[in-house]
């Protein structure tokens, strides 16, 4: 069910994922017209609806601002802009340790991070700059697609490194989570992003589409309007059941990015490689955590156990099921089971 | 009577799908033009190069752990394949000498197969490609039936049918080929004539008979009354002749016609490979950009860079229950009920190859319920 609708407020606004804006790389900011963006404010709250406002380098107009001011919204800003927004949730694009420096210490909620996964950065210092002053910190790797398995393998050290800080804050009981190793510890089931289910996205030219993703990489790939309606062709593809490789798989924390899913494999609901070793890594990483952590926390019911697995891809857990079906099938038919 | 296993089972295969099935669409023309092929771009331009099959045997045989499986099928198609007999056969050597060069498990585990439609499989250049391969080699030559039947479909450029031209052949390679089989394929004309065509080709002594009905939007009402019709009157011969015995034909099984009981897909697209004049590859022969009217090619690949293991992703996922419309996977006699993967993706609403087509519906349940008829009556002469 429809929960919620993000809405691309400026064309230059803010990747806060996986996709990418060249028109925020570029500093450009053309806003949405007044007109759509009341119109779907409108829509927004006859729905019962949430808007997640993506906004570019600049402010929106005072109309603007005040047309928003009647409904419930979440602001998402480039950092330069969480000044002016102190209840946004900052998005900020990580270029290199030099940084730190250009960084104010501010009380920040809820920080969303974009970064290369190759050359891999220093990603536990990152955290430890941040973690006394944010609650939540969102790690994106916005190469995800291109990163080999070695680049991969760095990542995964760089979260065995991050585990003593994250472990220290649970001991001392200070509310703080990391995205990649926290969210498994408390999940059993899947809870993945959700595109096309959850939320849709609303462009400046006046459609939908199933992400940000799609508006930027193929806006003629729209999936409706405000006066056509809504139509999402092969819409179940987008649920877990028509999705082989992640219905066996329990990263339950992993995005299942259908936007990275279409440009890497062609097909909504196949994850490449790359995001399925990526979510195993941290899912195992979480497991490591967990472990740590259990012998010291005072409810560790709370906890679901993380199971050892060999594997760090569920489309060898699929094949191997197949096989074993294969296998039963052909005793089946040979009448010897 | 009793029904002994060996009777009526269909012809042997070849390490049972354990290989790796390699295409290599040699050439894009062909002598006929067959009106229910759905290979749709025939030329005569695109004809591969002994360099573009190098690369791809080289980067076959230089990735064992993409290619873990211990025998493989070099599969020729086209086109015709046989208007391309010497550069099939230089490739044969090609792989032979570099197998044994590398020490490739590969190496003694090959089977070489061929689909032709047979017009020139007399010629000295075949016969010697034959006599040079017999024991790794099998070739399956297309004849569709009674003179009418495959008149109906297998044409020349010109209208005129090839099946005198082809019946000649069918004894030189039955003598070569004793346990070969041929593929029978149906569209909507050629119902009526389906019973005689079975018939037919089991008394030119092809023993085994596969035949399928074509997977594309041509099937109408009062079609799946023909088929069942058809499928009847040819249980009552079969059973009244004993023609059980040494024979099959794939429309009848003991497999088919029950609730499905594995996930398993049903179309092997993705773990093949076919590779083309360019050097693309491709999951099959049908993602090919010759076999598909309404969408672009799938390429998954090339010889020069190798496999985008990503693109192959999906085809290896896939499974009956992401495929299929609740009506299928609630379907009680959906077992044996066929898709084409390449025929799905063409038809599918969007580019996905998860959306499985179900125009044969009908025709798969006329099928079954012939099917049941000819089990019932034969278990009862038991």
């Amino acid at each position: 069910m429809l929960e919620y609708i993000l809405l691309i407020a400026d064309e230059g606004a803010v990747s806060f994922c996986h996709y990418e804006n060249e028109d925020y790389d570029k500093g450009v900011s053309k806003l949405i017209p007044l007109d759509k963006f009341k119109r779907i404010v409108n829509y927004a709250s006859e729905h019962n609806l949430i808007l997640n406002v993506l906004l570019g380098h600049k402010n929106l107009t005072d109309e603007h601002l005040r047309i928003l001011s009647g409904v419930s919204h979440i602001k998402l800003v480039p950092y330069e802009l969480s000044n002016s927004f102190p209840d946004a949730v900052p998005v900020l694009d990580w270029e290199s340790s030099g940084q730190f420096s250009k960084i104010r210490e501010k009380q920040i909620d809820n920080l969303i991070i974009r970064l290369d996964g190759y050359p891999m950065v220093d990603l536990r210092a990152i955290i430890r700059h941040f973690i006394d002053f944010t609650k939540r910190i969102n790690i994106v790797l916005k190469d995800l697609k291109k990163l080999t398995e070695e680049n991969l393998i760095s990542y995964q050290y760089q979260l065995n490194r991050i585990i003593p800080l994250i472990e220290r804050c649970y001991l001392d009981g200070k509310a703080f989570e990391l995205n990649c190793l926290s969210d498994r510890l408390l999940l059993k089931g899947m809870n993945n992003c959700n595109a096309g289910i959850r939320h849709i996205t609303f462009a400046p030219n006046g459609k939908f589409y199933i992400c940000p993703g799609f508006y930027y990489s193929a806006p003629q790939n729209d999936i409706g309007s405000l006066e056509e309606g809504l139509k999402i062709p092969n819409q179940e593809l987008l649920q877990l059941d028509h999705a082989p490789i992640c219905s066996v798989c329990d990263a339950f924390h992993c995005k299942r990015c259908i936007y990275l899913n279409k440009i890497t494999t062609h097909e909504l609901n196949t994850p490449s490689r790359q995001q399925c070793m990526l979510s195993h890594m941290e899912r195992n990483a979480s497991r490591r955590l967990l472990r740590r952590l259990k012998p010291a926390i005072q409810n560790p019911q709370e906890f679901t156990d993380i199971p050892e697995v060999d594997y760090l891809d569920p489309l060898e857990v699929l094949q191997e099921q197949k096989t074993f079906n294969k296998i039963k099938l052909y005793s089946i038919c040979k009448g010897d089971v | 009577m009793v029904i002994e296993k060996k009777d009526f089972e269909a012809a042997p295969d070849w390490e049972a799908g354990r290989s790796k099935i390699i295409t290599f669409i040699l050439t894009e023309d062909c002598q006929l033009h067959c009106k229910y092929c759905y290979f749709v771009g025939k030329n005569s331009r695109n004809r591969m190069s002994i360099e573009i099959a190098k690369r791809t045997i080289d980067y076959l045989l230089s990735e064992p752990d993409l290619f873990p499986e211990s025998s493989i099928v070099l599969d020729f198609i086209g086109g015709e394949p046989l208007l391309e007999i010497d550069l099939l056969d230089k490739i044969c050597d090609y792989f032979k000498l570099q197998s044994y060069l590398k020490m490739h498990t590969w190496f003694g585990r090959y089977r070489i197969s061929l689909s032709t439609n047979g017009l020139l499989y007399s010629n000295e250049s075949v016969q010697r490609f034959i006599r040079k391969n017999k024991y790794h080699l099998g070739i399956g030559i297309t004849i569709d039936g009674t003179r009418k039947k495959h008149d109906l479909q297998r044409v020349f450029p010109n209208g005129r049918g090839s099946y005198g031209q082809v019946v000649k052949q069918i004894p030189l390679w039955l003598m070569q080929f004793p346990n070969s089989s041929t593929k029978v394929t149906i569209a909507r004309e050629d119902l009526p004539y389906i019973k005689e065509s079975i018939l037919h080709l089991w008394k030119l002594g092809i023993k085994y008979v596969n035949s399928n009905l074509i997977f594309e939007n041509v099937w109408k009402d009062g079609d799946d009354d023909i088929l069942e019709d058809q499928l009847i009157q040819l249980s009552d011969t079969i059973i009244e002749n004993q023609y059980y015995i040494g024979h099959s034909c794939s429309f009848f099984s003991r497999l088919i016609g029950k609730p499905v009981i594995s996930d398993v897909n049903w179309c092997g697209a993705g773990k093949m490979l076919a590779v083309d004049s360019t050097g693309s590859f491709y999951p099959c022969v049908r993602f090919t950009p010759f076999s598909l009217q309404k969408k672009e090619a799938i390429v998954v690949g090339n010889c020069y860079e190798g496999i985008d293991s990503n693109l192959l992703r999906p085809f290896l996922a896939l499974n009956l229950q992401s495929q299929s419309q609740k009506e299928c996977l609630e379907c009680q006699v959906a077992s044996g009920c066929a898709w084409c993967q390449g025929m799905n993706y063409d038809e599918a609403t969007t580019d996905t190859i998860y959306q499985r087509s179900i125009y044969l519906c009908k025709m798969h349940k006329a099928r079954v319920r012939a099917n049941q008829y000819f089990w019932n009556k034969l278990d009862k002469e038991k």
